[in-house]
């Protein structure tokens, strides 16, 4: 079992937000946000941290992705999607079918629960670096043919009998921000191999990154 | 801080569309048993390494040169060859 319980994870979980924090106003708010009524205040964010994801509630892939990942500890296993964080509210991510893209992390609120962990150690122009490298990936890559490769032989590899596109789809994601950091610092993650399938459960239990704690600010209806 | 040159034999192991390759080393290279091989930025390879990449596949055997400064650091290839035709420089 690869890592473990022991340093906390500050996650930006929608249901249990702690205290507010009092920020200037956000700008632009989607209506189903200013529905909800509460936003994470995304500019404690900086260019190239990587950001986790999983879901507040059930969901059949995300079992099967955690599964899959069960050479980690639950901690680690339960985050089932990475992206990299651009800036305001912007990430770039891989997904089937439409490859490297960029979205919104509004998009995720409320049905996500996220976290933003940084490499501390790098300079401001190795993180905007980390964060062009991965944009520059938009459209080239990942492709819903090099998912179903991955995940089939990521079946017959190094996770279990769960193998499947979804893990082929996790792979991909996670591969975004490890390519652009392995790149951009000439060196890979702690506990991460280039040539490995690398998951977002790698991308949790990794020592190479810190955990930022992002407050969540209550937005006017 | 001194920089080796290192003889090596290895695979490719990954090419990206955009550039974008890992190679595995037969013997590592201080603590690294792969490195990177990139067209778009000069931090690992030569820059000018874009018809090199794109003329790899994985699976295909290379060797060649690369220099390292640290046992962490990704060696960085300065010559490569695919059955004795030199690519780079």
């Amino acid at each position: 079992m690869l890592g473990g319980w022991g340093v906390p994870q500050f996650e930006i979980n929608p249901y249990r937000r702690g205290l507010l924090i009092s920020a200037p106003p956000l700008s632009k708010i989607p209506k189903h946000i200013r529905e909800f009524g509460f936003v994470p205040d995304f500019r404690s964010c900086l260019p190239g941290d990587l950001v986790l994801f999983r879901s507040s509630t059930f969901s059949l892939s995300s079992h099967f992705i955690s599964s899959a990942q069960n050479q980690f500890a639950n901690e680690h296993a339960r985050w089932t999607h990475a992206a990299v964080f651009l800036y305001d509210d912007l990430v770039v991510e891989a997904v089937p079918w439409k490859g490297v893209r960029t979205r919104s992390l509004y998009k995720d609120i409320p049905r996500r629960i996220m976290r933003v962990r940084r490499d501390k150690a790098l300079s401001s122009i190795k993180r905007h670096r980390i964060a062009l490298r991965a944009q520059s990936m938009m459209g080239s890559r990942y492709s819903l043919k090099a998912a179903l490769s991955i995940g089939w032989d990521s079946s017959r590899g190094i996770l279990d009998g769960f193998g499947s596109p979804q893990i082929g789809r996790v792979i991909i994601c996670s591969r975004v921000f490890h390519d652009a950091y392995a790149e951009i610092k000439n060196s890979p993650l702690e506990g991460c191999v280039l040539t490995d399938p690398i998951t977002p459960a790698h991308l949790s239990a990794t020592a190479g990154l810190e955990d930022i704690k992002i407050g969540w600010i209550r937005v006017p209806a | 801080m001194a920089t080796n040159r290192v003889q090596f034999d290895g695979t490719v192991d990954r090419i990206e569309t955009d550039g974008f390759g890992v190679i595995r080393f037969d013997k590592p290279i201080g603590a690294n048993t792969c490195t990177i091989i990139s067209s778009s930025t000069g931090s690992v390879t030569p820059a000018d390494t874009a018809f090199v990449i794109s003329t790899l596949r994985p699976g295909i055997r290379v060797h060649g040169i690369a220099t390292t400064s640290s046992q962490h650091d990704l060696p960085k290839i300065v010559e490569l060859y695919v059955s004795n035709k030199k690519l780079i420089p």
